[in-house]
């Protein structure tokens, strides 16, 4: 939460804004799009990959580059004309979901970051200009595509009722690596417990990854 | 199926700040939630959205990447719920630009009418503020489209001035809007 005085934060703008309205909005059922269809159609297809380009700024050569197929298949692809083999639409379908989680995360741009803190012996005066410098460093250089310097998870957590002695329920996604994680905590435990329990149980997957990334083997685990 | 989540802030009764939710994707829970707890309030006060199908919605469209469906949470309970469409849709006030559609938008039936009576507020605004996100973050500068139901016309018109298009006849006479990239600026910068 920031510092923003009462009256001056967004929210309440916002209501104040929009009163008594109801901010409904939606267009008739009659004029929605085609459904994503269960056995994909040329078509279908071609407007998917279409916007994936779109969306990650590529060209048909970097695709059909990446995929080890000639331009003129992929521009068939993008025409409608003919539709991928089975191995290359499931290797379409990974790279179109990192499209969007690129899309979607790219607000955590460079100018939107504000410094918290850091985990250090000591904070000099010019510690948080530092800690710029380093973030600098990170968005001025290109990707490495070095998975082992990436640790990126979706944390979805929440609070039920569980048999008394089981803290946590962990459940991960059937991707390799495991990268979606869901933990039911027990809600009886207090507030900070239940986010220590749900970060511990991840942690503990995550971990086997970190210590085969070369140069972390020793990495000790967080303290919350 | 995956699903992602941002923090967003809420005023509740109390005028309190909360926190809430904001999940991208429809879970079981929230669906449900919207048959059994949305669905008999929406239809006992004749509500002009109490025959949109979210779960027929999302069966249709979960698949397609594009179509990005979004629940608004706070305190365990369903509190606003929104589709976008990400492709497929072109600005009407210029020639070229794409838009994010506001396929559907919608309160939970405890949130709407009287402000000072809604449970929590201002949910339609956190929800259109995400639409603009969203289309900032998919390359369109913030540009959105949507087609008001009756009741909220007057207040894109007048209140936020939108650029208005007047009834559409393929969407049942129902006013067509667009946010241009200043008016998206705008709405994210109410507090500056």
């Amino acid at each position: 939460m920031n510092s923003t005085p009462k009256g001056e934060r967004w929210t309440e703008k916002a209501s104040a804004l929009e009163g008594d309205v109801d901010l409904a909005a939606g267009g008739s059922d009659r004029s929605l799009p085609p459904p994503a269809p269960d056995h994909p159609s040329p078509s279908w297809i071609a407007r998917q990959l279409r916007t994936m380009l779109a969306w990650r700024g590529s060209s048909e050569k970097w695709l059909a580059e990446t995929l080890d197929v000639s331009q003129a298949t992929v521009s068939q692809w993008l025409k409608g004309e003919s539709v991928p083999a089975r191995h290359h639409i499931s290797h379409l379908d990974r790279m179109f979901r990192e499209a969007l989680t690129e899309a979607q995360t790219s607000r955590f741009g460079e100018d939107r970051m504000q410094f918290i803190c850091s985990f250090a012996p000591a904070y000099p005066t010019d510690h948080p200009a530092k800690a710029f410098k380093s973030l600098h460093g990170l968005f001025a250089a290109p990707d490495s595509g070095d998975a082992s310097r990436k640790i990126a998870i979706d944390l979805y957590v929440r609070t039920v009722p569980l048999p008394d002695g089981v803290r946590a329920h962990c459940f991960c996604d059937s991707e390799k690596p495991d990268t979606c994680f869901l933990v039911l905590v027990n809600e009886t435990l207090p507030v900070e417990e239940q986010y220590q329990t749900a970060l511990g149980e991840v942690f503990a997957h995550v971990l086997p990854r970190l210590a085969g990334a070369k140069g972390r083997t020793n990495h000790p685990p967080p303290v919350f | 199926m995956y699903y992602s989540w941002d923090i967003v802030e809420l005023i509740n009764q109390g005028n309190h700040c909360v926190q809430a939710t904001l999940t991208c994707g429809l879970t079981p829970r929230v669906l449900g939630q919207y048959q059994s707890e949305w669905l008999p309030k929406l239809r006992a006060v004749g509500a002009e959205d109490a025959h949109w199908d979210w779960q027929l919605y999302w069966n249709n469209y979960r698949n397609d990447s594009s179509q990005l469906f979004f629940a608004l949470e706070c305190e365990s309970k369903l509190q606003g719920m929104q589709w976008l469409s990400a492709s497929g849709y072109a600005s009407r006030l210029t020639h070229s630009p794409k838009i994010v559609y506001i396929q559907r938008l919608c309160a939970a039936p405890w949130n709407r009418g009287k402000s000072s009576q809604r449970l929590f507020r201002p949910v339609g605004m956190v929800l259109l503020r995400n639409a603009v996100l969203k289309s900032i973050e998919v390359g369109f500068n913030g540009r959105i489209g949507l087609h008001s139901l009756a009741g909220a016309a007057h207040w894109y018109r007048d209140t936020l001035r939108l650029t208005g298009f007047g009834p559409d006849p393929e969407h049942e006479g129902l006013e067509y809007f667009e946010f241009t990239e200043e008016q998206a600026r705008r709405l994210l910068r109410l507090n500056e």
